[in-house]
């Protein structure tokens, strides 16, 4: 396991770089510490995939993660963040592609410990081929964890009618003045947008593809540095044509997979 | 140009159309009036390939093609250009990849090269001067929070961007204030040549006046029942419909 402390009133962003197989990584935000991070994860097909994220977030400190899912292979990933401190704030963004007889199972946990702590989840998940992808989130109110808000969207798209896609916000309160709301939809691509592409000259698949990038684009604004979010914006969108393979042309890490 | 001729057309198995003629020549504009649910907004979907629409019988000649054999995007590469009643958002893509995507495909279409980033740029901020649209907006979603006139200049600035040869404006009107229906209408007799033409859906002798139409056309129960020049128009205005059906009834 990797642990990194983000000390008491900095401010930082770091690339979350997990290895393939298993893999954990804790991160400690000490009080008023600032972090955004961003994790890519794109393993090569018909490999299997265990990685776990543990965050613990002090007094007044905050959390921007945003995790890109290129490729997964047969994927499990959990995220268990723990706002022990009052006032922690905690943003997360996610974005899954999938396609083949990939898996991809993500488990995520939010645990308001302490009072006044605000979080917010956004996942979607683009599923083509037989995939299937599964996001469970969970916010869990502890007692005394007053004045909590929490907020959870995730929206799938499933390109193919194979592709199974399932979204499970839950949530679990004991505390009696919070503020939680959550909603999740399955779609298909909008063929009223697509018919005002296609008259304007762009070919269907073309189209198509550029729909489903602008599904995750709300993901992508997570990413806080300009280049960086060009970068997966560019993964993304080569994944999508099928030019992918896995780390081929990203220079985000040193081809550790 | 255009040659449409005995052309029927449904949607959800609802026939809509009954029968049209109607032929534009190159430099035209011609306006299509009617009542609501006459079936002027069916004629402009099935001219751009919407495929809710299902065409039964007759043809439509564009330019010496068969156009009902053409896709969509092909449609518009050959210089079809519909600007949309009510212009669609689509958040998450940019004005900008937009505008850059349908260049690119009619350009590759042509068997040219993708425009480069300085000229493409170039183009964009040319094309902006024909209906005043601030730069912002290119980095904006598609119609992504434009207010209705912003909507419809928009359409008319892809119109300049793409050149085509025959314009659909399908109640480009709609919902316009005085200000924002000049702009637009200025915007598109600037574009006009003695080249292009167009077919314009109006309900408004305001748009008359500014398109100066060479044609107008009334659509009754999916059948083209009265023709004649701008002043066939200016008479629709002030008496309706109603004395045209009592004409198509009367035989």
């Amino acid at each position: 396991m990797d642990s990194y402390v983000i000390p008491a009133g900095t401010e930082t962003s770091k690339f979350l770089q997990f290895s393939p197989g298993s893999d954990h990584i804790h991160l400690v935000l000490e009080a008023n510490a600032r972090l955004s991070a961003t994790a890519l994860l794109n393993m090569a097909p018909g490999t299997t995939h265990d990685i776990t994220l543990t965050v613990e977030q002090h007094e007044g400190s905050s959390l921007n993660l945003a995790t890109f899912t290129l490729r997964g292979g047969e994927y499990k990933g959990k995220i268990h963040i723990r706002l022990v401190g009052k006032g922690a704030e905690v943003s997360l963004a996610g974005a899954v592609i999938a396609d083949g007889k990939e898996r991809v199972e993500k488990n995520i946990l939010i645990e308001h410990a302490a009072e006044g702590c605000t979080s917010d989840m956004l996942y979607k998940q683009i599923l083509t081929g037989e995939s299937r992808g599964l996001i469970e989130g969970k916010v869990l109110v502890q007692p005394g964890a007053q004045k909590t808000v929490s907020h959870q969207t995730f929206g799938n798209l499933c390109i193919s009618p194979e592709a199974q896609a399932l979204s499970r916000p839950m949530l679990e309160i004991y505390a009696d003045d919070v503020k939680c709301n959550h909603g999740a939809t399955v779609g298909k691509l909008d063929e009223a947008a697509l018919l005002y592409m296609r008259q304007r000259g762009i070919p269907e698949t073309e189209a198509r593809l550029l729909l489903q990038h602008a599904f995750v684009s709300d993901v992508l604004q997570h990413v806080p540095n300009e280049e960086l979010r060009e970068k997966i914006s560019h993964l993304i969108e080569h994944r999508f044509r099928g030019e992918l393979n896995a780390c081929q042309g990203c220079s985000l890490c040193d081809n550790k997979a | 140009m255009l040659e449409i001729k005995n052309l029927h057309a449904c949607v959800e198995g609802r026939e809509i159309l009954r029968g049209v003629n109607l032929t534009i020549n190159d430099g035209e504009v011609h306006v299509l009036m009617g009542p609501n649910g006459s079936g002027k907004s069916t004629l402009s979907n099935v001219l751009v390939g919407n495929p809710k629409y299902e065409v039964t019988e007759g043809s439509i000649i564009f330019n010496g093609k068969n156009l009902l054999e053409l896709s969509p995007e092909d449609r518009s590469h050959e210089g079809i250009f519909m600007s949309f009643q009510a212009p669609i958002e689509i958040p998450g893509v940019s004005m900008t990849n937009f505008m850059r995507a349908a260049v690119n495909a009619k350009r590759k279409y042509y068997g040219e090269e993708p425009l480069g980033a300085t000229e493409f740029l170039k183009l964009l901020r040319e094309k902006r001067k024909v209906v005043g649209l601030d730069a912002h907006f290119m980095s904006r979603g598609v119609n992504e929070g434009f207010s209705g006139g912003e909507r419809k200049r928009n359409e008319i600035f892809q119109m300049a961007v793409l050149e085509p040869t025959f314009s659909i404006l399908d109640e480009t009107d709609s919902g316009l204030d005085v200000d924002a229906l000049r702009i637009v209408a200025e915007g598109f007799n600037r574009l006009r040549t003695p080249k292009t033409s167009a077919m314009v859906i109006t309900h408004y002798q305001r748009m008359l006046d500014y398109l100066k139409p060479d044609f107008v056309h009334v659509l009754v129960n999916g059948q083209i029942v009265k023709e004649g020049d701008a002043s066939l128009g200016y008479e629709i205005e002030e008496r309706g419909f109603d004395w045209i059906k009592t004409e198509v009834e009367n035989g």
